[in-house]
């Protein structure tokens, strides 16, 4: 269902909004947001068929309790 | 593009309600217990020496936001480099305060429901208001400023009957050590956070004060905030209030005027998503602002969409459960300090030689 939500709203994206607005954006333009559009694509498609993608806050954490060692 | 202008009282508003954000809702924890009222003061305090930096920077630049004076100052390989943190720390920022939101939904009203389609509801908001421009979200925040008073004012009126105010007692149980730790914990979120705003000062006019205009909004949040924090204290007790993920939510449940007047958390859930839509909407301007600087694209109107479904993706992942979102809070404090001291310091020093320079010369 979330996989069918996520493909769903990516085709909106591209029919509603990349689309229209193609003739008016520069190469570069048009580059940078398929690039962004890819990255997020990947990574909820995976989160919906529940793989497990690192997210941020782990590393975040290491780094501080390493340096830091915030208190409880 | 045209350039978006917006009025002090406008930009005043907006970044009241930025404050506001998640902390409302959230209970503006410090983990100080009874002694929290004592922490936001505190913070309060450490905050007003970094908003005059801020204010000073917008000032030395007027109408440049900070990606510009970042260029400007740094040129362009190590400015480039700060903009990729900074812009980092605006998605982060925006990837956090949706996660905050989808995970308040979640456990208050739709325990079943995937927290996606929820984020994705929220972002699809964010973005029609960002595409709107920020003259439109200084309207909006205008309006909707005036109801998340209201809400708060309404909510202490109605829990009096249900205060205990010995729950302040006693004072200063927590050492000081505590009670400045809380405070740094306020500090990074949520005052300093208004970091955000130099991403946005080229939409100030010249005239107005920045400075005047950070501390009338610090001086207001710091007022709401602790009347918020007096309320859930005064109705729960500082147990509960340090137990609960969402404490004012919880507090509010409680209202119960007369066996006639009760259940009005629902006005609870309509302050986190008005004060949460512009806290999102301000950090994914300064996500795609700050990208569209990167590669030198003129409009950044053109990357909002890719970019907020970029901060959602980063929301999906970036916790596993409610538990470490409440426990990052924690490493929150010092992982903010780079983009909320250091940078902006790096900045303000960087400005004031090359003015002292050019006025040498």
């Amino acid at each position: 269902m979330l996989t069918t939500i996520v493909i769903l709203l990516y085709i909106c994206v591209v029919l509603f909004d990349f689309l229209p607005s193609k003739e008016t954006r520069s190469t570069k333009e048009r580059v940078i947001y398929c690039i962004l559009l890819t990255v997020s694509f990947c990574v909820l498609i995976l989160y919906s068929l529940d793989i497990k993608v690192p997210g941020p806050t782990e590393p975040i954490r290491n780094v501080i309790e390493t340096l830091f060692k915030p208190s409880k | 593009m045209q350039k978006e202008m917006i009025s002090a009282r406008q930009m005043f508003c907006i970044i009241i309600m930025f404050i506001f954000g998640s902390s409302v809702i959230m209970g503006v924890s410090s983990g100080a217990a009874q002694d929290s009222w004592m922490s936001l003061l505190l913070a309060a305090v450490f905050t007003v020496p970094m908003l005059l930096i801020y204010a000073r920077i917008i000032k030395l630049f007027p109408e440049k936001n900070l990606f510009e004076i970042i260029e400007m100052l740094f040129g362009k390989i190590a400015g480039n480099i700060i903009i990729i943190l900074m812009v980092w720390y605006s998605l982060h920022l925006c990837a956090l305060v949706l996660r905050n939101f989808s995970e308040y939904i979640q456990i208050v009203s739709m325990p079943e429901t995937p927290q996606l389609p929820i984020m994705i509801a929220m972002i699809l908001v964010v973005v029609y208001m960002a595409k709107s421009g920020i003259e439109t979200m200084g309207k909006w925040s205008i309006a909707m400023l005036s109801a998340v008073f209201l809400v708060v004012i309404i909510t202490i009126l109605f829990s009096l009957n249900k205060m205990d105010f010995t729950n302040i007692l006693p004072f200063m149980e927590n050492d000081f050590k505590s009670i400045a730790a809380g405070a740094f914990r306020l500090y990074a979120f949520p005052f300093a956070e208004t970091v955000l705003f130099l991403c946005l000062a080229d939409a100030m006019k010249k005239k107005d004060s920045p400075r005047k205009l950070y501390l009338y909004a610090l001086l207001f949040s710091t007022v709401v905030l602790l009347l918020v924090i007096l309320r859930n204290l005064f109705m729960m007790g500082p147990g509960m209030v340090g137990a609960s993920y969402f404490a004012s939510y919880v507090a509010v449940k409680l209202i119960d005027v007369a066996d006639f007047f009760a259940r009005i958390e629902g006005f609870i859930s309509m302050n986190f998503i008005l004060a949460g839509i512009i806290k999102i909407t301000v950090c994914l301007m300064a996500a795609a602002k700050g990208t569209a600087r990167l590669f030198g694209i003129n409009n950044y109107r053109k990357l909002l969409l890719p970019v907020s479904l970029l901060a959602v993706a980063l929301s999906a992942i970036v916790y596993k459960n409610v538990m470490e979102m409440i426990d990052f809070l924690r490493f929150y404090t010092y992982y903010a300090v780079p983009f909320q001291v250091i940078i902006p310091l790096t900045v303000w020093i960087a400005a004031e030689i090359r003015m002292h320079k050019r006025k040498l010369a």
